[in-house]
């Protein structure tokens, strides 16, 4: 007996997204086929950016993703800075590189605690949300804003780093560091998550590497790439990453290189701190960018960020296309969901760090049997995660007495 | 709104204490949503207002809805608001949702909320803040608690 | 490394001579080819050169013809970007999907937004990224297409009747 569960996917991704939706085929609980079904929620922006000057297109690139705007940003800044033969002073290459590893902090720590609420730890949702209120205190004291937080600007940066945000960064980062210890021993110690989300929406590394996928998805695989070690860019060059790789290859996995990508994030931000460069903190940048074309490639924390950028020697830019990290994860997403149960869906789409919002959807169940339809919601859907796992004895709740009072 | 009875009043009261919420992404980067959802985390923490987030409109007395609405969601965002019983309360979220924002001239964009649905509150920001949102739903209970004493009165 | 690309490149395909342009280190474009020219070396790149990564595809109207960029890397920090064009008349490509399944939206994305007919996709795919409705034939990033003249209310383009 199948059924069709039809999941349809909300509007989460940059450039373009809207709801999609998942066709997958039960039997019994297992799924047995899955297809990804497409439909987006399209703004328009590549074409938008063809009537603005460069300057103008920052600010819609920018807005392409709301968790990860200081990745598009700088990827779309590279791209003209290059073409423009304009090199930014590494003051400003460090002050990239601070906001970059800030904001993949308040983004992994957004994604643990949205994990933690799909598999009913929301305790975990809430210490995690309020450690990222930490970061988000950061970014908006350098930037000015908690989200999008215009940080940079064509040749550099618009504000500099004083000694006294310095040593609030360093305070907060402290404090980060401390709570992350907790999460590591849960994603490392807990025999409860690992029985959650152990062996749970497997991608191996052959799948990564035929399907594209990207970032902690390609990384928990084993796949050992990472754009800020393969093709350093602002300050990388000088502040090395250790590319953090699991072998798990499965949700798990995927868990795993999220929090040890917090630590390192840590690390890489104590040393970027600690060797600041003094100057200046933006290069003149032409009007008009020379004719040219160019691709620039970050490292976004949910994976590679691609930007292509072609100029024509006026202050209007003849062509941009930006592919976004979650794209390129959504298409191992079938061979993700197959053989696992239907339980497991929420948690292995959650566990590619989609961009947000995917959780308003209803699911149509159609019982090709009794040829009846049911709509679920994506709540209902994640309820029935928790109540079936739980069934089994696995209760990520549970877990609740193992984070520290805080 | 005409005058009540008894029950209505006890049902009017016990919604405006405890408004129950659902929350649609119309077309947004996802900036105003993440702080739509942060606002259910301990700093800011709607829950002890009563604010419950719904999975569906049919329970649900305010639509809270971010971005710029596309010409693919525009449906969907009419048929949301009509499946919401009255009395609702629909807030734009955000500066794509009152107006489009910088993408309003885009080709697959609506424009606002507005375009398509009634709009009772507009909280700009780009995003918007948890506390502008907070203060937005408080500010339109406080609204409709006065023009119901007035009418009762 | 990009010098060995280049010159196997061209001992290869003489016809590249002059048509490869290094951006910068690890940063290949080759100007636009004919579909003839193309797929040898579309193909080269991936078997004997080892680009066996992609990563996205452009879509560019240039005028009277219109090309298609794909973007593929060697896994690190090379990438080796080959063009196909074509007439804008009849601007029919063959798909890459029997190379890489991870495609198809990038090339639903041609269909849609620049008009190009791609064969080769698998059945039953979606229009992607345009709305339902959306009248045929008007592809938003076309470069005569102008946002002005088209009507969001019933979704129908009406450029001046001078154009």
């Amino acid at each position: 007996m199948s059924k069709r569960v039809v999941i349809p996917i909300g509007p989460q991704h940059p450039a373009l997204k809207e709801p999609g939706s998942f066709i997958i085929t039960l039997e019994g609980e297992k799924v047995v086929g899955a297809q990804v079904e497409v439909g987006y929620n399209h703004r328009g922006i590549e074409k938008a950016c063809e009537s603005r000057t460069y300057i103008q297109n920052l600010y819609i690139i920018e807005r392409v993703c709301g968790i990860c705007s200081h990745a598009h940003s700088t990827a779309y800044l590279q791209a003209i800075e290059e073409l423009a033969g304009v090199a930014i002073p590494r003051r400003a290459a460090y002050i990239r590189s601070i906001m970059g590893e800030l904001e993949r902090l308040h983004s992994h720590l957004l994604w643990l605690g949205v994990a933690g609420h799909e598999i009913g730890f929301d305790t975990l949702f809430m210490y995690a949300w309020r450690d990222r209120e930490l970061v988000l205190d950061v970014l908006a004291m350098l930037g000015g804003n908690r989200v999008n937080y215009g940080i940079n600007t064509p040749g550099g940066v618009r504000r500099d780093i004083d000694p006294e945000h310095i040593q609030k960064i360093r305070d907060m980062v402290d404090i980060v560091e401390e709570r992350n210890k907790y999460y590591i021993n849960l994603a490392l110690g807990e025999t409860t998550l690992h029985a959650r989300l152990g062996g749970v929406g497997r991608l191996s590394h052959e799948e990564v590497i035929k399907f594209g996928a990207v970032g902690p998805v390609a990384r928990a695989a084993g796949v050992a790439f990472d754009v800020r070690q393969a093709e350093p860019y602002a300050a990388y060059d000088e502040a090395q990453v250790k590319v953090i790789t699991d072998d798990h290859a499965d949700v798990f996995g995927r868990t795993v290189v999220r929090v040890l990508e917090i630590m390192e994030s840590i690390r890489l931000l104590r040393f970027l701190l600690d060797n600041l460069p003094e100057g200046e903190i933006i290069t003149k940048m032409p009007r008009r960018i020379p004719a040219g074309e160019t691709v620039s490639r970050y490292e976004a924390p949910r994976g590679e960020d691609v930007h292509y950028v072609c100029a024509n020697g006026t202050d209007i830019l003849e062509r941009i296309r930006v592919r976004a990290p979650t794209e390129a994860n959504w298409h191992g997403m079938s061979h993700m969901l197959e053989n696992d149960y239907l339980a497991d869906v929420s948690i292995i789409i959650a566990a590619i760090d989609p961009c947000y919002s995917c959780t308003d959807r209803s699911i149509v169940i159609d019982n090709r049997d009794s040829g009846q339809q049911t709509i679920f919601d994506w709540k209902q859907l994640r309820q029935y995660s928790i109540d079936w796992y739980r069934n089994r004895g696995v209760d990520p709740a549970k877990l609740a007495n193992r984070l520290p009072r805080l | 709104m005409a005058k009540r009875n008894i029950i209505e009043k006890a049902i009017d009261w016990s919604r405006r204490k405890s408004p129950w919420i659902i929350h649609f992404n119309a077309g947004a980067c996802n900036g105003c949503d993440i702080e739509v959802v942060d606002a259910l985390t301990p700093r800011y923490d709607v829950e002890r207002f009563g604010m419950l987030l719904k999975g569906t409109p049919r329970h649900a007395d305010v639509l809270v809805c971010t971005g710029a609405v596309t010409l693919q969601t525009r449906d969907r965002l009419k048929r949301i608001y009509e499946q919401m019983p009255e009395p609702k309360f629909v807030l734009a979220v955000g500066t794509c949702a009152c107006s489009g924002g910088i993408f309003e001239d885009c080709y697959c964009v609506s424009g606002g909320m507005d375009t398509v649905v009634p709009v009772s509150a507009y909280i700009p920001g780009c995003a918007a803040r948890p506390e502008a949102i907070l203060d937005a739903v408080v500010k339109l209970l406080t609204s409709l608690e006065k023009s119901q004493k007035a009418i009762d009165n | 490394m990009t010098d060995n690309v280049q010159g196997s490149l061209l001992a290869k395909f003489p016809y590249l001579e002059s048509k490869i342009k290094e951006q910068r280190q690890g940063r290949i474009f080759l100007d636009p080819l004919q579909k003839e020219q193309f797929w040898p070396v579309f193909d080269y790149i991936i078997d004997e050169l080892g680009y066996k990564d992609f990563h996205m595809l452009v879509g560019r109207d240039s005028g009277e013809t219109m090309h298609v960029i794909y973007l593929l890397t060697d896994g690190g920090a090379n990438m080796l970007c080959p063009k196909l064009e074509v007439e804008k008349e009849n601007p029919v490509i063959r798909s890459i999907y029997s190379r890489f399944s991870n495609c198809t939206w990038h090339e639903l994305e041609l269909v849609d937004l620049l008009g190009f007919v791609v064969e080769g996709l698998p059945e039953g795919l979606p229009n992607y990224p345009l709305p339902d409705g959306w009248p045929k034939g008007s592809h938003p990033l076309r470069k005569d297409w102008k946002v002005e003249y088209f009507n969001k209310e019933t979704l129908t383009y009406n450029p001046p009747s001078d154009i």
